[in-house]
């Protein structure tokens, strides 16, 4: 590596993170029990119908993180709250 | 008949204009030509992402699917929202490591995370043969919209030509900022016109949603759920975790990441994205109303379908506006396409090559590589039959390959050597190629396995040889630990 190869910030993990992994887990672990065109759900067959609310709450799930990010001071642009955050390579 | 070409053909005229205006006041040296200086904001790199979206792949291959295969065809809503939900972390890491170090494309990456210019000769090569069937299925896409815009004046062939010939123009011409500019006009007409369509269409040919439904599931029982055997619950799952791994190993994304200037800007997609993406479902839709509609396309005419029952329904002149939304879906993304492969042959394997080429050199070598690179995607075009969904899980196969190596380079250091690495990419891609030429599945390789197992996407397959070679390299050659040691 160059010497003056500039220091990267780490990624620093929380435990509400792993609430990303929800929308894979739900979404394609009920398969089995989705897997059906009755109820309609909207006009919608029940499969379809399914994996579209998922899709709606992954997006709720990740405002959430981002949220939990931001007051953290996780997710703050360097350039608008100065040398802050995950700089320091703070573990928890 | 002449009304939807002049209409095509006047949407391309402005794709150009909006092209040589973005231009204008930037001096375009190849970070300028491919990375867009890197300041575009939060609203670009969405434009620019969101862009990737409604390609081709989903405006024509999404309805394609939901018209011949039916449920399967919904793979396409899940990956792209689990890929954003990856994005969120994968690609400030991504961001935040460019930072500095003037990285312009996928392999760059990969030679300073691993200091290993012989990866980054590998990973521009994978990048470069996943590319290729990605734009093959653009350009079959505006063959399609050309020739039935045209409603068969122009025979298909001449039509690739045609849309070949408008996407080398377009790319040659405007570079990155182009695409920026275009994806705004596309995304709004695409949005209209998909929305449109899959509202009316269900509503005028069977009275609603839930009619139309249940209509499908009378005449053709099954068409709606996913199958014991084949497309089956094993397939689903398995080709949406290979796929939403594999988004961010695309070399455009790459490069895409790049262009943003605060790694917040991934975190806010992230969010947004999912909820945009379901614009897709009116693209089902349509597919959907398409079945019972206008039956009778098999194989890959099902691609055929939305120009079909757009025919069988609307005025030319509409006709004609939808061939102008279809022909941005093909614009923008493939001339992101054609950039970053010719910039991975340019800085990546010519450079490589002949390092004392000069900036300038290598400027002019991603530029002459447009039209070459178009070529050769064209000859393939016009000498292959496969549907579009079915080329671009071919070129998934290929460059989900580098997710491993990619994974494993976080960190201070990577967690495997630049060796294991190689290694590991080198079988998967072995794998993929021994699998795509013999048209195998796992079903037939080993048929007393169990339905759960045999229908997995054999992509998976290839994956999991390329870890197990990563770490038998790993365990087998001696770890170098550099931090212990200072």
């Amino acid at each position: 590596m160059p010497v003056d190869a500039p220091v990267t910030r780490r990624h620093v993990w929380r435990a509400y993170h792993a609430l990303a992994l929800l929308p894979a887990v739900g979404m394609l672990g009920g398969l089995p029990f989705a897997n059906r065109v009755y109820p309609l759900v909207c006009g919608l067959p029940f499969l379809m119908a399914w994996l579209v609310g998922w899709v709606i709450v992954t997006a709720a799930i990740m405002a959430l993180v981002l949220r939990l990010d931001r007051s953290h001071g996780l997710a703050s642009d360097p350039e608008h709250s100065g040398a802050g955050d995950a700089a320091t390579g703070k573990t928890p | 008949m002449t009304l939807p070409l002049a209409i095509l053909g006047a949407c391309f005229v402005i794709a150009i204009a909006l092209g040589l205006l973005a231009k204008r006041g930037h001096d375009m040296t190849l970070e300028q030509w491919s990375v867009g200086g890197r300041g575009f904001g939060t609203l670009f790199v969405f434009l620019l992402m969101a862009g990737e979206i409604y390609t081709t792949f989903t405006f024509l291959g999404g309805s394609g699917w939901a018209y011949g295969k039916g449920a399967p065809a919904l793979y396409i809503l899940c990956y792209l929202t689990l890929a954003y939900s990856l994005s969120y972390f994968l690609l400030p890491a991504i961001w935040r490591y460019s930072q500095g170090r003037g990285l312009v494309s996928q392999a760059d990456f990969f030679i300073a995370k691993y200091e290993s210019p012989a990866l980054g000769l590998l990973v521009s090569l994978v990048g470069v043969a996943a590319l290729i069937p990605y734009l093959v299925l653009q350009l079959k896409g505006m063959g399609i919209i050309v020739a039935e815009a045209s409603y068969g004046a122009i025979a298909p062939v001449t039509a690739i030509w045609c849309g070949t010939i408008a996407l080398t123009l377009y790319v040659v011409v405007s570079g990155v900022r182009g695409s920026a500019w275009t994806a705004t006009l596309k995304d709004v007409m695409i949005l209209v016109i998909v929305v449109a369509m899959g509202t009316y269409l269900p509503y005028h040919y069977y009275g609603g949603y839930g009619a139309m439904f249940t209509a499908i599931d009378t005449a053709k029982p099954g068409f709606l759920t996913l199958g014991a055997t084949g497309m089956s619950q094993s397939w689903f799952v398995s080709t949406v975790l290979l796929t939403s791994v594999g988004v961010y190993t695309w070399p455009q994304f790459f490069a895409g990441v790049y262009t943003a200037r605060s790694e917040n800007v991934f975190r806010k997609n992230a969010v947004v994205l999912p909820l945009y993406q379901l614009v897709v479902l009116f693209v089902f839709f349509t597919g959907f109303a398409a079945t019972l509609a206008v039956p009778g396309l098999v194989g890959a005419d099902a691609d055929l379908s939305l120009f079909r029952i757009a025919k069988a329904t609307f005025a030319p002149w509409a006709v004609g506006l939808i061939g102008a939304a279809g022909l941005l879906t093909a614009l923008v993304p493939g001339s992101m396409l054609l950039i970053t492969a010719a910039t991975l042959i340019a800085k990546n394997i010519y450079r490589a090559a002949a390092p004392a080429s000069s900036d300038r050199t290598v400027g002019i070598v991603a530029r002459a590589m447009v039209p070459v690179l178009a070529l050769l995607a064209l000859y393939l075009t016009l000498n292959g039959g496969q549907a579009i969904v079915a080329l671009l899980l071919m070129g998934y196969s290929v460059v989900t390959q580098l997710f491993p190596a990619l994974v494993l380079s976080f960190g201070e250091r990577p967690r495997i050597s630049a060796a294991a690495a190689l290694a590991g990419i080198v079988a998967g891609e072995c794998t993929v190629a021994a699998i795509t030429l013999s048209g195998t599945s796992i079903g037939k390789l080993a048929p007393t396995l169990p339905q759960v197992v045999k229908d997995l996407n054999v992509g998976v397959v290839a994956l999991a040889v390329n870890c197990a070679v990563i770490a038998v390299v790993t365990l087998a050659t001696p770890r170098r630990r550099p931090g212990r040691a200072a």
